[in-house]
């Protein structure tokens, strides 16, 4: 039948119920090149997440856990001490008696003079006692300057260094990374002693605000981890309160400080009101400040990609001390009271944390890296048991190679 | 099996689950790709691809809306990805008319002819001609699929029915003179 038709309508309807099915080798060719190239296994990434989680927990153990030598805490070193004190406390009471029959033994509330520490109280008006102390304080004076220079070397020697070493190592490499780090630190601890001596086992204490510095080099193993260490210099001060100060001449030996007993500067100053100042003891601190060159071995895995990265960081650092000094602090002085005898010249930490990086520019960018360090073997002896952490927001300014 | 854990089935790469979709669909999305493309080979090779592309990404349906729009909407994809990039002379006609009238013998038309008649038509003549006529895409539509102007979508589609209409004309005329 002809007819004048609309030309679309003409297709549209012959072509409504079109099915054709296709030729049968279309499905193994289809069958084929799915098994060719099967899709990827999707896994939840919450139990990718929780698996790199656990990756770091372990991590973290190794550092506090394994990595050190056991801490046997009971263990006292008092025979070696008392000696030494004994030896010490013959001359000074051989030379206060000489000098001053005037003696006085002062109780400290927290004190057991028997048995682990001594603090005579010699009060002279003699010139001897006086050489005594200027002697003692030249001591002090030299030791400081040793120490000095040996940060000043220290400090010299070591950032520099690894810079140079991370250049070259970095050149071969593209996918290394150099750092600057600066982070504000807080210590504080767990368990309670006191890094100075047992005797204050049960006296507050409090970590200092500080800071640490150096450099960091990172090395991508691939998209999603990478493994940085580097070099940092820091600095911890770690404070045990409610110390009494009797405000006269003292001859004071911690357990676990190795100077020798010092006579306190103020021995000639306030030693004319013995008779009063001996009843009415200053409270006062004990600062201790020690400083580490920390070599941290850390991994971080990468969570989210892009301009902003977010990454988990978990690992360990090797610390090296090289700063260790005592002061007794009261509101009217401050005295240094030598270095401490029972601080590991090596421990370790564990570190766990969130690292965040921001690109701005190519190859250029800035972290902020909020860690919790926990140290693990800090005291070799006589410190309760205290465990020392401390937190810090790294900063830093990367560039990539 | 209901169609829901099928596809379920087939996001877990399931083989079993794979062939019986693809039971289900291929007569439909075979001819999808007959009238897309220029001959039953390039039709053949465009399923393939097709279907490849709807196991990979079958993970990404949401099961809202029909199962079967999206597996169409690949298909089409699928094709127009392919015939995209060819150019083809944009021929801009001054007038464009809405309709196009044909006389018809309608028991004298086949629908191999009329296949064939499509098939021959130029890619992008071909893609607006699918799109807008036996798919009922709008202009606008097409233009986004596609990636060309609303104008050339309609000029493309004048082209493709006068050439159409001549074709059924010759074919007619062929028909009489016999």
């Amino acid at each position: 039948m002809r007819d004048y038709k609309n030309i679309d309508r003409i297709f549209q309807e012959n072509l409504k119920d079109f099915e054709v099915f296709p030729p049968n080798m279309s499905w193994d060719a289809i069958e084929k090149k799915l098994i060719a190239k099967p899709v990827k296994r999707r896994i939840p990434f919450w139990i990718k997440l929780s698996s790199i989680a656990a990756l770091f927990v372990v991590l973290f153990s190794v550092g506090t856990i394994y990595l050190l030598p056991k801490i046997d805490f009971t263990k006292n070193f008092l025979i070696e001490n008392t000696s030494i004190i004994k030896a010490d406390k013959t001359d000074t009471i051989t030379q206060k008696k000489a000098v001053n029959k005037s003696s006085n033994t002062t109780n400290y509330n927290s004190l057991n003079a028997e048995n682990k520490s001594l603090v005579i109280e010699a009060t002279s008006f003699n010139n001897s006692a006086n050489s005594l102390e200027d002697e003692k304080e030249h001591k002090t004076a030299n030791n400081k300057l040793q120490l000095n220079k040996f940060l000043i070397s220290d400090s010299n020697k070591n950032p520099f260094n690894i810079t140079e070493e991370t250049k070259k190592t970095a050149n071969k490499n593209s996918k290394f990374t150099v750092a600057t780090i600066f982070a504000p630190i807080y210590i504080n601890s767990f368990g309670d002693g006191s890094g100075v001596d047992s005797q204050f086992k049960n006296n507050p204490t409090s970590g200092n605000s500080s800071y640490s510095y150096g450099v960091k080099l990172a090395y991508q193993l691939n998209n999603k981890f990478t493994v940085q260490s580097g070099v940092n210099l820091i600095n911890l001060g770690y404070t045990t309160n409610n110390i009494y100060i009797n405000p006269s001449a003292s001859v004071i030996g911690f357990s676990n400080l190795s100077a020798e007993p010092l006579v306190s500067r103020n021995a000639v100053s306030t030693s004319k009101n013995t008779a009063v100042n001996a009843s009415n003891s200053n409270t006062g601190n004990l600062n201790q400040v020690f400083g580490y060159v920390e070599i941290p071995l850390e991994l971080k895995y990468n969570i989210t990609d892009g301009k902003f990265g977010v990454n988990l960081v978990g690992g360990f650092s090797t610390l090296l001390l090289n700063k260790d000094e005592v002061f007794i602090e009261t509101s009217s002085f401050s005295q240094s009271l030598g270095s401490s005898n029972n601080l590991r010249s090596v421990n370790f930490s564990g570190n766990i944390g969130v690292d965040i990086d921001y690109l701005i520019h190519k190859n250029l960018y800035i972290n902020v890296s909020p860690m919790f360090k926990m140290q693990t073997n800090t005291f070799s002896k006589n410190s309760g048991s205290i465990q020392p952490y401390y937190l810090g927001v790294y900063t830093g300014l990367n560039y990539k190679f | 099996m209901g169609l829901n854990k099928l596809i379920k089935q087939c996001a877990k790469n399931d083989q079993r689950a794979q062939k019986e979709i693809y039971q289900l669909f291929a007569g439909k999305l075979y001819s999808i790709c007959l009238k897309y493309s220029k001959n039953k080979q390039e039709a053949q090779d465009n399923f393939q691809d097709g279907f490849i592309t709807i196991f990979n990404k079958i993970g990404q349906f949401n099961f809202e809306g029909s199962f079967e729009g999206w597996l169409k909407r690949i298909m089409v994809n699928t094709v127009l990805l392919k015939y995209r990039k060819k150019p083809v002379l944009n021929i801009v006609t001054e007038e464009i008319p809405d309709e196009v009238i044909v006389d018809i013998d309608d028991d004298e038309i086949s629908l191999d002819f009329l296949l064939n008649l499509i098939q021959e038509l130029p890619d992008r003549y071909r893609m607006v001609f699918n799109l807008y006529v036996l798919d009922g895409y709008s202009h606008k539509e097409i233009s986004e699929m596609m990636q060309i102007a609303e104008g050339t979508s309609k000029s493309n589609l004048a082209r493709a029915r006068a050439i159409l209409k001549q074709k059924i004309e010759i074919h007619q005329n062929g028909l009489q003179s016999v």
